[in-house]
């Protein structure tokens, strides 16, 4: 469906635990998540603790859509892959 | 490491005093096997029924398909990690018997996905176990035993039926003996090509309660990190599938096709320099991580040209092995996978989850989800009539009219090990 | 040779039928009885075994400019002979006339459940949109091997109405592969019976890449047109709405929508207020996705669509507004066509109530 969405030019970030589909299928703003079952979550941390790595998953998505870009990238919390 | 498999067939299977194999009949006391699978004090009883070929009869609530197999020698360990203590499978020799198989139901499983088998008309057909004669072992769980701890129970009651069998044939003549050796540490001196199996044994995505069930020597091994086995582990049961039948099981374990196939060309075609076993991920870095060990353990420990990948159920696990294909491929190791597709409606193309240019060599073990439909049976065993039965879209029982199920709960009719001729064709 | 002979139903357009050209292309149905034109050929192809019993006939223009009443129309024309087999043209490359062919043998084969067959040039627009609900014959450009192709067709629907043939599928339909029969695949997939199991195909394959020799690829791999990114969001994040949206199957408990946990159609929206108070309970939500380990999400749904994270974000004026709206689907085992579908049908709401960008959450 981001895919969908991107083709229209409309600004959108897949975040997902699975970033090689979401780039193989094209789409150009994909931040990786945590994982398959827990995406912007981790039950090894303590609720506080995950709130802030949510956070920090959601303004980096947001900083994501503010980047101008040249060709598909997949973020990561840190960098790129 | 040699193994030596000695099979014997079995033509028939009737009730006696005692239980043994003449001329290729199976004569079998029930009550002693009972007893047997009783002495588990969290098993309050245990039905076990023989059903032949042709029987209007369906079981209901697979959770596995065992064949009857036993080490000869009073040294050795059946089922090792689970029956029997912890020794290295793969060694010395197994009798196998061929033409019985051990069903295993568990009545009250809640898992979604429930495995069946008919005896008769398509089910039958289809499915390489509804030509054989089976015992259909069904137990109940006492009072108080926790769910968890019945399934292992469970698990150990066909294992426990499965030894049994085996061994009534002590002392028959073999009708076929298959020598497995394979020393690994002698492929430096081969010529020959240099293959690989890299096995995606394991994926944790549809964890029942999210607890990974038991597969390896009685161990979980969701949290593992790449390893190297012997491939005669895999045939002499030191890999036990997991509590639910999803296009695999013992059975298609202990005659793993594609180790049969490297085995079969091994020393002529090929050299089959081992096996690397690992799991699928649910994030992102573990799944990175796995695939460069695979690809390394492939390369530089196996001394791999060449590997060929598979895995189990599961569309999460096509990323995984595609990773690791590749991460094999850029060291110039040439890679085939084994693939499986979910939905019908769409090309063969469309279908695949990956796309890297390297990956140019795919077999499809077929669309394992494809709707097959059965008719009603005249018995159920390892459950009733009642039985759910699943289905995607809608609720039907195990004596409805008409069942109608994804083609990967029925026993031995998918084998993601590689072992059906099941293909799926762009139309 | 005893067999009844079957009943068949042919449509043409004013050209073949026989009425005129251009001038003619905005004429309505007529229904002329036996093989009119080609039919004829049709019809000695046919021998014994078939007989064409009517021929419908209409206009180009006709047909193209009211698709679905046509077809509609078409129906009620044909349904009325009972016939066992529908051929339509062909209509090699004309454009106009392989849409009335496509879209005829679409509402034959989906009302009338026989055998539709036509038969078109590859470039004709006919094929794409309606390859997988007719059989399409795979013909050249040129009308002069109109015989030949018609005898193509004819092949191909006496293997479709025949028990043996094609079968090597497991599943027991009777149907004849693309490649072998001539005509454009259908874009789904059967199973079938290969000569040899999958691990012998496999070794045999890696041996073959191994030693430089060819081998053929049993799932070529899929092609993906790129995207170029869309423009970054081009006010300050104060500015902006951002919407939520997932494929992860996050609904209200009891599914009210009935988005599907596997093969789902169906996407939904929920006014995040209600849907996902501060408060929440976990006992209010139900994962409509099967393929993976739902209990982390259901225990805080957060975890999937950060509705915790944007509302600080919105309280502390980093964003303008959480968009109210969540947009909801499943994407387990979904059609390529119809996800796409969702997400410009998902666009097109969140244009329309001003949402400069989104977060799309999967698992």
């Amino acid at each position: 469906m981001a895919a969908a969405i991107e083709r229209q030019g409309f600004p959108v970030v897949n975040i997902t635990a699975v970033p090689t589909v979401s780039s193989m299928i094209g789409v150009t703003r994909v931040l990786r998540g945590e994982s398959v079952v827990n995406l912007l979550g981790n039950i090894a941390i303590s609720p506080v603790q995950e709130k802030m790595l949510r956070r920090k998953y959601v303004l980096r998505a947001l900083e994501i859509l503010r980047m101008d870009l040249k060709e598909k990238q997949v973020f990561t919390l840190e960098g790129t892959e | 490491m040699k193994l030596q498999v000695e099979t014997v067939e079995i033509k028939n299977v009737q009730a006696g005093p005692k239980t043994y194999v003449s001329d290729h009949q199976l004569y079998v006391n029930l009550q002693e096997l009972e007893k047997i699978i009783l002495a588990d004090g969290r098993i309050q009883s245990v039905n076990l029924d023989w059903v032949y070929p042709g029987d209007r009869v369906r079981i209901v609530n697979v959770v596995d398909v065992i064949q009857p197999r036993c080490k000869m020698d009073p040294a050795e360990e059946d089922f090792p990690g689970w029956l029997g203590k912890l020794k290295t499978a793969g060694e010395g020799r197994t009798r196998s018997l061929q033409g019985v198989s051990v069903i295993l139901s568990n009545p009250v499983s809640k898992r979604s996905y429930s495995g069946i088998l008919d005896m008769f008309e398509k089910g039958a057909e289809w499915s390489k176990y509804g030509k054989l004669i089976n015992l259909c072992v069904n137990p109940q769980p006492a009072g108080s035993t926790e769910e968890r701890d019945f399934e292992v129970a469970v698990k150990l009651a066909g294992l426990k039926a499965a030894v049994y069998l085996a061994k009534a044939a002590e002392g028959h003549p073999a009708d076929q003996v298959e020598v497995f050796d394979l020393d690994l540490s002698r492929q430096k001196e081969s010529t020959l090509p240099r293959v690989a199996y890299a096995f995606l044994l394991y994926t944790p995505q549809h964890d029942y309660q999210g607890i990974s069930d038991p597969v390896l020597y009685g161990a979980e091994i969701s949290q593992s990190l790449p390893m190297i086995l012997h491939p005669n582990e895999i045939l002499d049961g030191g890999i036990v599938n997991p509590h639910t039948i999803r296009g695999m099981d013992t059975y298609s374990l202990q005659n793993h096709a594609v180790v049969k196939e490297l085995y079969q060309r091994h020393g002529q075609e090929l050299f089959f320099t081992g096996v690397v076993v690992y799991v699928a991920s649910l994030e992102p870095v573990k799944r990175q991580r796995a695939a460069m060990m695979v690809g390394h353990l492939v390369k530089n420990v196996l001394g791999a040209d060449g590997v060929i990948l598979n895995k189990v159920h599961g569309g999460m696990p096509h990323i995984d092995m595609a990773l690791a294909a590749e991460a094999c491929e850029k060291q110039g190791v040439k890679s085939v996978l084994l693939i499986q597709f979910f939905e019908s409606g769409t090309s063969l193309a469309e279908g695949a989850l990956f796309n890297s240019q390297t990956l140019d060599a795919v077999v499809n073990v077929g669309q394992t989800l494809e709707r097959i439909h059965l008719a009603r049976a005249d018995k159920i065993l390892g459950g009733s009539a009642g039985t759910r039965i699943y289905n995607p879209h809608f609720t039907q029982k195990a004596d409805d009219a008409v069942i109608d199920i994804e083609g990967f709960l029925l026993a031995g009719f998918h084998d993601h090990l590689g072992g059906s001729k099941i293909k799926a064709v762009d139309y | 040779m005893n067999s009844p002979k079957l009943k068949v139903v042919h449509y043409l357009n004013q050209f073949f039928g026989q009425e005129g050209q251009e001038e003619k292309a905005d004429m309505k149905f007529v229904v002329k009885p036996g093989p009119v034109g080609p039919g004829l050929a049709l019809q000695k192809i046919l021998g014994g075994k078939g007989q064409v019993v009517a021929t419908i006939v209409c206009g180009d223009n006709y047909f193209a400019e009211h698709m679905d009443e046509a077809a509609a129309e078409a129906i009620k024309l044909i349904a009325p002979y009972e016939p066992d087999l529908f051929f339509a043209g062909p209509a090699f490359e004309a454009g106009r006339y392989g849409m009335a062919c496509g879209a005829i043998c679409k509402a034959v084969g989906e009302k009338l459940d026989i055998p539709a067959v036509t038969g078109m040039f590859e470039e004709n627009p006919g094929v794409d949109l309606f390859r997988r609900h007719a059989y399409i014959c795979k013909t050249g450009r040129s009308t002069l091997k109109i015989a030949q192709t018609l005898g193509e067709m004819a092949a191909l629907a006496w293997k479709l109405l025949s028990p043996e043939g094609g079968t090597k599928i497991v599943a027991g339909e009777m149907i004849g592969r693309p490649a072998e029969d001539g005509y454009f695949s259908r874009g789904i997939m059967k199973n079938e019976y290969a000569p040899q199991t999958a691990a012998a195909r496999a070794v045999e394959m890696l041996l073959a890449k191994m030693q430089g020799r060819t081998f053929e690829t049993e799932v070529e791999l899929p092609k993906f047109q790129s995207i170029t990114p869309p423009p970054a969001m081009r006010q300050e994040l104060g500015a902006c709405e951002i919407a939520l949206i997932s494929d992860g199957g996050l609904v209200p408990k009891g599914n009210p929508h009935g988005i599907r946990g596997r093969g789902n159609l169906v996407w939904a929206v929920y006014d995040l207020e209600s849907f996902l108070p501060e408060n929440y309970s976990p006992a209010n939500y139900e994962i409509a996705h099967t393929g993976y380990y739902p209990a982390r999400v259901l225990e805080n749904p957060n975890r999937l669509i950060p509705v915790d994270i944007l509302r600080d974000l919105e309280r502390e004026k980093v964003i303008a507004k959480l968009h109210p709206l969540f947009y909801s689907t499943s994407g387990n085992g979904v059609m390529q066509k119809r996800c796409e579908e969702m997400g410009e049908e998902i666009l097109q709401e969140m244009k329309k109530r001003g949402v400069d960008g989104a977060i799309l959450t999967s698992t």
